[in-house]
């Protein structure tokens, strides 16, 4: 499955990159450091959707199949004969011939160099495509079920969630942590994903941009603040083992599109199914 | 000899023909023709002033990328071609300003040899094609769109690079031009030659 590189350069386009407008919003409310603000603030979270995308690709469907085979036929049918074909037909001929001369007994008995024919070329090149065996597409994960495996399912895009304590309660979530005073979004975002998942994970992040909205609501009682409202970015992962500290993040898991309504909350799974594409 | 110098001198692209030059003793002349390049359309300016809009916008509201280049390569054909296809009217749905190019195969011929010996087991002569498809204005937050369809949708077979261009990928679209090349050697020889002379 293609990997798309990126050069360096263009993930620091942030000479007046969007979060120059996230600053000007800062200012006016004049919010104070760290995670904790006053009663009637909004938290600014920073969110990392770390998807691994598919390595191979997916199965036809039925029809997709059919289609593919008739299109195929057609193609084979309204094609010239190729170099190899044609070797088959000379083959023939010069096969014919040589029966003709026998039954002929001219006696004379051309015995030319051994020919190499068109058929042993192909059991060559089967015998040598035999000895190649390509990887299962379903792996040892796929058997187990082992969902914390990034070699789950390989046709599928995978998407990183992490069991993280907000308030009480602890919820399966995107990794989120609130942004610190002096750093953009952006930056927030990278910070949090090492800090929850570990030094190892090597992540590809997309743009300065978010490409996610959520926001919710502390209970009344804690007075930390009004609520969160949770900017998520999108990042590629690349390579590396989850290791979640212990602290804010206790259990991870890979899943795909379909199996993050098992998880995650009906409001939080609106918000990302705005932004997660499985096409 | 003079000429053929001063058609060296002057740039590479220019094939035949004079070419008035901007560094003159007097302002405003050719050195070459002695013709004035002055011409002037419109003499109101001087008279009324320049008009400058108040609203003109000398740069986006939303930062964008210097203009990129989606480079596409793979052995198979086919299905290059047919993705750099859908590259390019994926781009263009998504507003951007685009222009797509074939650049040049470089083939290449693999000989593999028989288990310790020199004789040809098998000979392979394959291609490496390419197409680009360069992306201007992009808005900052519109270009992780375009690389997350692009690798939704990219087949096997096909290696993607999104940088921006580079001097020597622009100097291998153009063929060679061998008129050109065998002048600048005559050339190098003559003043090689000079050298040795005044040495002496």
């Amino acid at each position: 499955m293609a990997t798309i590189r990126v050069c360096s350069a263009l993930t620091a386009v942030a000479k007046r990159s969007s979060h120059g407008v996230l600053r000007n919003y800062l200012q006016l409310r004049q919010s104070s450091s760290g995670a904790l603000c006053t009663p009637g603030q909004w938290q600014l979270v920073s969110a990392v959707c770390l998807q691994r995308q598919p390595i191979i690709t997916a199965e036809k469907t039925e029809l997709e199949q059919q289609y593919a085979d008739m299109m195929a036929q057609m193609e084979l049918e309204t094609s010239l004969l190729s170099d190899q074909e044609l070797r088959a037909i000379e083959d023939k001929a010069i096969e014919a011939k040589r029966k003709q001369q026998e039954e002929n007994e001219t006696g004379e008995g051309e015995v030319e160099g051994a020919r190499v024919t068109a058929l042993d070329l192909e059991d060559a090149w089967e015998a040598e495509a035999k000895q190649f065996t390509p990887a299962a597409r379903i792996t040892e994960a796929d058997e187990k079920n082992d969902q914390r495996s990034v070699e789950r399912r390989l046709d599928k895009p995978l998407v990183l969630l992490v069991k993280q304590t907000l308030g009480d309660k602890s919820h399966w979530v995107f990794p989120q942590g609130p942004r610190q005073e002096g750093e953009s979004m952006r930056q927030a975002a990278e910070r949090v994903l090492q800090n929850l998942c570990g030094q190892q994970v090597g992540a590809q992040f997309l743009g300065n941009a978010p490409c996610g909205f959520h926001q919710y609501r502390f209970p009344p009682k804690a007075s930390i603040g009004t609520g969160a409202k949770v900017f998520f970015y999108k990042a590629w992962y690349k390579e590396g083992d989850v290791i979640p500290d212990k602290e804010n993040s206790t259990d991870y898991m890979w899943v795909t599109f379909d199996e993050l309504s098992d998880h995650c909350s009906r409001p939080y799974l609106k918000s990302i199914g705005n932004f997660l594409v499985d096409l | 000899m003079a000429s053929a110098a001063r058609l060296l001198q002057v740039g590479r692209r220019v094939v035949s023909g004079w070419v008035h030059t901007a560094q003159a003793a007097r302002p405003n002349t050719c050195e070459i023709c002695c013709k004035t390049n002055v011409r002037a359309l419109s003499r109101s300016a001087p008279v009324a002033g320049i008009f400058e809009p108040d609203d003109l916008k000398l740069e986006p509201d939303i930062p964008e990328y210097p203009p990129l280049k989606l480079q596409m390569r793979g052995y198979d054909f086919v299905i290059l071609e047919s993705y750099a296809k859908y590259v390019h009217g994926l781009a263009d749905s998504l507003g951007l300003d685009t222009d797509a190019w074939a650049v040049p195969a470089r083939s290449k011929d693999i000989h593999t040899f028989k288990p310790n010996s020199t004789v040809v087991d098998n000979k392979y002569s394959l291609k490496m094609f390419e197409r680009v498809v360069q992306i201007e204005s992009v808005p900052s937050p519109r270009l992780p769109i375009l690389l997350e369809m692009m690798r939704t949708h990219a087949p096997e077979g096909v290696t993607i690079n999104v940088k921006e261009s580079e001097p020597e990928e622009e100097e291998f679209r153009y063929i060679p031009d061998k008129e050109m090349r065998d002048l600048r050697q005559q050339m190098k020889v003559i003043e090689d030659a000079r050298e040795e002379r005044r040495k002496k």
